[in-house]
């Protein structure tokens, strides 16, 4: 898998993990789960020689991502 | 006066069907024989094929006296009279045309013929329509069933009048001092260089030459401009080296360049020593500029920007992003090292979710060029992806430049 193909999928994964956290918050359990597989889903197809190079870069999306949410929401 | 069943029956349902002399039985219909007479040819004999060790007989039309469903009877009893062979230049329906490439005018496009319409007027029999349908094919080989079947699901399938066909000669010097060689001359210049291009990359070598060495120089010139780069090769190979350059010199400098840059090296230095002096060196250079090294024509002047960035970001940010930039309609997507990971094209970025990041909306399968690539190889690349810029990689994949269309059309017109 090309390190493009890599971040595109971990960037994707931080989006379905913000809005299951966001939906959670909102009380929406279903949804939230339905988000969490989609996020686990993007995850999975990252091959584990690439998932520690942009573990960091996925921690950062999901943080601007959930910063985002917050700020939206205020 | 002769008499048919039907007035409109197919080549094949006859072939084959018996032949009587009177009431004695002489053998079996093999060929149909036709002629030009104006804009759809006519029958003009019938070909026997007797048992082995007896000539065939070549039987003019005006004696055949029925048609049924099972025989043919001929009018007369002197079998001897009858005993000769085709002449030369006839076109035979069932060896020349069944089963043979057709050039189809009216749509421009080569086709096989699986059966030819006849037609009884006024005592004449024409071959009015030829008949592409696989339907006719499935009928040939005896499964109706099945032809019937076709028929209901394709109803499209055509059949089209002879005036807009074209036999091909299977090679050169078939139909020698023939008429339908040269009415395909004569028809073969109203097809615009490009649709011709089309049917000469269809058609087998032999006929490709046949077809090609009809044409008018000028309009040969720009037929070979068109076809693709291994017709242009087994074109060139075929003509003698002074027809070669004629056609050539009748090239925009750019068009010649592109042809002699697509012969091997010894074959263009050839060439361009027979083509107008005055042209060769202007020639020369652009060939030599298609071997040009890209890093030439890239900058550095292109925006990239990290895959966390915001596309909400980036477009507030757009104007001063831009600003000094070569390249603007795009953003590369790269990691700390300058790693190429993907593109987002500016009317993606606009269509985008305003909180999504780069990366979610780039495409990451990225076409580029490497450092080594040349001029001809960006040009064949912008030709066939028709995408604005290029991005240059190392062998690292890290971005190194960008190339835009813009920067070389200039000097390749025949991309304009």
């Amino acid at each position: 898998m090309k390190p493009g193909k890599a971040y595109k999928l971990a960037a994707l994964a931080s989006a379905h993990r913000a809005k299951a956290i966001q939906l959670l918050e909102m009380g929406d359990g279903v949804g939230a789960k339905r988000e969490d597989i989609a996020y686990l889903d993007c995850l999975g197809q990252i091959p584990s020689m690439l998932r520690h190079r942009i573990g960091s870069f996925f921690e950062d999306c999901l943080r601007i991502k959930l910063d985002l949410i917050r700020r939206g929401r205020a | 006066m002769v008499a048919v069943l039907e007035r409109e029956f197919f080549v094949s349902e006859i072939l084959g069907r018996k032949v009587f002399f009177r009431k004695e039985r002489i053998g079996r219909l093999n060929d149909v024989v036709i002629v030009e007479t104006g804009t759809i040819p006519e029958v003009s004999n019938f070909i026997v094929e007797r048992p082995f060790g007896y000539p065939s007989l070549l039987i003019p039309w005006s004696k055949i006296a029925l048609i049924s469903a099972t025989e043919i009877i001929v009018d007369d009893s002197d079998v001897a009279a009858y005993e000769a062979a085709p002449p030369e230049g006839s076109i035979l329906l069932k060896d020349h045309v069944l089963d043979k490439k057709i050039l189809d005018m009216d749509d421009h496009e080569v086709e096989i013929v699986y059966d030819v319409k006849l037609v009884l007027q006024n005592d004449k029999l024409y071959a009015s329509e030829v008949d592409f349908s696989h339907n006719r094919l499935l009928r040939r080989l005896g499964l109706k069933k099945l032809a019937n079947w076709l028929a209901e699901q394709n109803p499209g399938e055509k059949s089209v009048s002879w005036i807009y066909v074209q036999p091909l000669p299977e090679k050169i010097g078939a139909f020698t001092g023939n008429v339908k060689l040269n009415v395909l001359k004569e028809n073969i210049g109203d097809i615009h260089p490009v649709d011709l291009a089309d049917i000469l990359e269809e058609l087998d070598q032999h006929q490709r030459l046949a077809v090609f060495h009809q044409l008018e120089p000028e309009h040969a010139s720009d037929t070979l401009e068109e076809v693709e780069p291994r017709v242009q090769r087994e074109l060139i190979e075929a003509l003698d080296k002074e027809t070669a350059a004629d056609l050539i010199d009748r090239m925009s400098h750019a068009q010649a360049a592109d042809l002699l840059a697509a012969l091997p090296a010894d074959k263009a230095d050839e060439l361009l020593h027979l083509i107008d002096p005055e042209t060769a060196p202007k020639v020369q250079q652009l060939i030599d500029q298609h071997d040009e090294h890209i890093g030439l024509y890239a900058s550095n002047m292109f925006i990239k920007q990290p895959p966390i960035a915001i596309a909400r970001s980036v477009i507030d940010d757009y104007r001063h992003l831009a600003r000094d930039k070569d390249v603007v309609m795009y953003v590369y997507v790269v990691d700390p090292d300058d790693l190429l990971l993907g593109v987002v094209d500016i009317r993606e970025l606009i269509m985008a979710g305003r909180d999504q990041t780069l990366a979610e909306i780039m495409s990451e399968n990225v076409i580029s060029l490497q450092e080594d690539a040349t001029l001809k190889d960006a040009l064949d690349m912008f030709e066939r992806y028709s995408f604005r810029a290029l991005p240059i990689l190392d062998q690292d994949d890290r971005i190194v430049g960008v190339v835009s269309f813009k920067n070389v059309r200039g000097i390749t017109p025949r991309l304009h």
